[in-house]
């Protein structure tokens, strides 16, 4: 199916979105902060990154922006999970190289559904 | 005595009727003098010339009574003679009573001893007839007629003394009439000389003191209070200037007391608005700066001393203020009260200041604009709690929504029983808990989206649009909704509507929440009709149902937040209470009102308004 990496501090929110994705049939690792977020994408290329934007030591659009620079992951696509929900912290994402934008809280469904369309 | 008015002016005319008794008098005094004149012509001496002529005649008939006697006829003539004798001896006495000349008693008394001897003449000559007519004949011309001849003469002499006397009394009452004339003209002269002295006199003595009155009550009515009068005479203008010194001298003491009033209220008024802690700046008419408290001097950087009665706009350059400024000083209040007061900001100290502007006229007593004072309302720590609270609000949202999507996430895990089988009761609990939480998620948006609306952070970006597509983008998501709870919804748009100034996603969200209230409160069978139309520059835009309606007392609070109808006819319905006040909040962002018609059981009516595009 494929390999999501995702980049998530909170404990209860990995749990759910682990067992929702796992169920999906996709293989899930999470790192919980920006630094090992960018060091594990590279060496692992995932088919997909799940970022939160609020992570410690290195924030998701820095990570966003890292993973954008370096060639080998360029083209990995990126949806970020975010509690920021206003329009200017979206466009912000997207201009930084994001592909898709998952407000928090969501559904299991709009979470397959973004995974689905960007993978 | 004499100290009255009254007196002065009694003693005046008594005066003149002095005078004029006195001209009287002695027009009188002629006219008797007249009277005498006339008198003595007509009573004294014409009747003795009546009785001298009477006498002649008399006398000239005794004489021929003599003749008579001596041709032959002695009994007539006897006869004659003796009756005449009677008549001349009774005008005789008549001119005896009547004696008033002095040569008058010697004549008459001539006329007496001649008449005696002219009587004896005549005995002698009957004696001598007897003897000898010729002798008689003879005494008669030697003796009787030179008598007669002396008496007539005599009597002439009686008579020509009274017309002497006669034209002497004529001539002196001529003198005496030229005289009255002459002397009643003079002393008129002099009386009227008097009399005009005296009125002058008697005038001067009213008019002066009144003339000198009059100038220092028109000094006084001027405002010259400290004007006084001299105070000369005792009479009544005297009194009246002694009242009228001590009302002046009470009308200035009120008018001190008055101004010390005046002031103290001035110093008052000024001590307010001095101490008031936001920007205050009074302007007369002409836009000049009448007063100014100390904030103000800080916040624009000047000094009342230097800027009293300057343009405002010389001294303070805020274009913005000084439009609402001259709005308000040409019509007496700000027309366009629709709008919401402005937010200025201004940074001094350091800081940024919010103020709220006010502009008031102080109308004088013909209503007219006579100062305006510019308030700005120092609403910076309003601004500060506001900021504080829209951050707060934001803060709490996203620390909520973290948790949320985990209880969200695990609850439909579970009703998708992707972590294992679970029981019907058991998916039941979760459904609620999944309900239950799905509404926090709605709340935490819906209060994220007012704190911003409130806030003034969300920006309405006016385009123009097409209504209908606005419409149908709400309707259409709630479209199987309503065929699942048996309510239609209609759509009644005309088809030339224009396109209106409008954000689409706001407006659109409006329209979803007014058709979703709407489904909300509308069970079975139920109709929502979506209306548009016209009116003047307006769009006036409607959302109708057939639903359970809101009571009257509920319908002007249902735009409050979390305002929900209660009571028996309350549906259980999930909802923020935050819809309609997030709704009204956008329709008046685009300059729109709304407001909600609705009767119990028949159902609601929501209308909004949007301006026309262009």
């Amino acid at each position: 199916m494929g390999r999501i990496l995702l980049v998530e501090d909170t404990k209860n929110i990995i749990l759910s979105v682990k067992m929702c994705l796992e169920g999906a049939g996709y293989e899930v690792a999470v790192v919980e902060d920006g630094v090992t977020a960018v060091d594990r994408a590279l060496r692992q290329k995932p088919d997909l990154v799940l970022l939160d934007i609020l992570i410690p030591k290195m924030n998701g659009y820095l990570v966003c922006e890292a993973l954008r620079e370096d060639d080998k992951t360029k083209d990995i696509p990126i949806v970020m999970l975010s509690a920021k929900a206003e329009e200017k912290d979206i466009k912000k994402a997207m201009k930084l190289g994001a592909d898709d934008y998952l407000v928090k809280p969501f559904e299991p469904s709009e979470l397959l559904d973004k995974v689905g369309e960007n993978i | 005595m004499f100290n009255t008015l009254r007196t002065k002016i009694l003693a005046g005319y008594l005066i003149l009727i002095l005078i004029i008794s006195g001209v009287a008098l002695w027009s009188i005094n002629n006219f008797l003098g007249l009277s005498n004149a006339i008198n003595d012509i007509m009573v004294e001496n014409y009747r003795s010339v009546i009785a001298a002529q009477n006498m002649i005649g008399s006398l000239e008939r005794q004489d021929s009574a003599e003749l008579l006697f001596l041709f032959g006829r002695q009994d007539k003539g006897t006869e004659v003679y003796r009756s005449n004798e009677k008549e001349f001896l009774k005008w005789f006495s008549r001119a005896e009573d009547n004696i008033t000349i002095r040569e008058e008693r010697d004549i008459l008394n001539k006329i007496d001893k001649g008449f005696t001897k002219y009587l004896q003449d005549f005995n002698q000559l009957q004696i001598k007839y007897q003897k000898n007519p010729q002798q008689a004949k003879e005494f008669y011309l030697t003796k009787a007629m030179p008598h007669f001849n002396e008496i007539k003469g005599w009597c002439q002499d009686l008579l020509e003394v009274n017309q002497n006397a006669m034209v002497k009394a004529q001539k002196r009452a001529n003198k005496n009439a030229n005289d009255a004339v002459y002397s009643t003209a003079i002393i008129s002269i002099v009386a009227i000389v008097l009399a005009l002295l005296f009125g002058i006199y008697i005038s001067n003595l009213i008019i002066k003191p009144t003339e000198k009155l009059i100038e220092t009550v028109q000094k006084v009515g001027q405002g010259e209070l400290n004007q006084e009068i001299e105070v000369k005479s005792n009479d009544e203008i005297g009194e009246l200037a002694v009242e009228f010194n001590q009302m002046t001298k009470r009308l200035k003491d009120y008018e001190e007391m008055n101004v010390n009033k005046l002031m103290a209220e001035k110093n008052k008024s000024e001590a307010i608005v001095k101490s008031i802690n936001s920007p205050i700046i009074v302007t007369d008419k002409e836009h000049k700066i009448v007063l100014l408290n100390p904030i103000a001097e800080k916040l624009f950087g000047i000094r009342e001393e230097e800027v009293v009665g300057r343009h405002f706009l010389e001294v303070i350059k805020e274009e913005e203020i000084f439009a609402k400024i001259e709005e308000v000083a040409e019509n007496g209040f700000i027309r366009d009260t629709n709008q919401k007061e402005k937010v200025l900001k201004f940074s001094y100290q350091n800081k940024e200041h919010y103020y709220r502007l006010m502009v008031t006229p102080v109308l004088d007593k013909e209503e007219e604009v006579s100062r305006v004072i510019t308030f700005l309302d120092d609403i910076t720590h309003l601004k500060e709690v506001d900021d504080l609270k829209s951050d707060f609000v934001s803060t709490v949202s996203h620390e909520f929504r973290t948790p949320l999507t985990s209880m969200n996430m695990g609850l439909s895990l579970l009703l998708e029983e992707t972590p294992g089988e679970v029981n019907d009761d058991q998916k039941e609990l979760l459904a609620a808990a999944h309900e239950d939480c799905k509404r926090l998620i709605d709340l935490v948006d819906d209060l994220l989206d007012l704190s911003k609306i409130e806030s003034g952070k969300i920006q309405i970006n006016l385009d123009s649009i097409n209504l209908g597509d606005l419409v149908n983008a709400s309707v259409r998501p709630l479209e199987e909704q309503a065929k699942e709870q048996g309510v239609d919804i209609l759509t009644k748009l005309p088809q030339e509507l224009p396109l209106v100034k409008a954000d689409s996603n706001k407006i659109t969200w409006v329209l979803s929440n007014l058709v979703g209230n709407a489904l909300r409160y509308t069970k079975g069978n139920g109709k929502i009709e979506v209306s548009a139309a016209k009116k003047g520059n307006r769009v006036y835009v409607s959302v109708e149902d057939t639903g359970i309606g809101i009571p009257e007392e509920y319908q002007d609070k249902i735009f409050e937040k979390f305002v929900r109808v209660k009571g028996e006819n309350a549906i259980d319905v999930s909802g923020t209470g935050l819809g309609l006040a997030i709704v009204k909040e956008i329709v008046e962002a685009h300059g729109g009102k709304i407001w909600v018609d609705s009767e119990v059981g028949e159902g609601s009516k929501f209308t909004f308004t949007l301006l026309l595009a262009g």
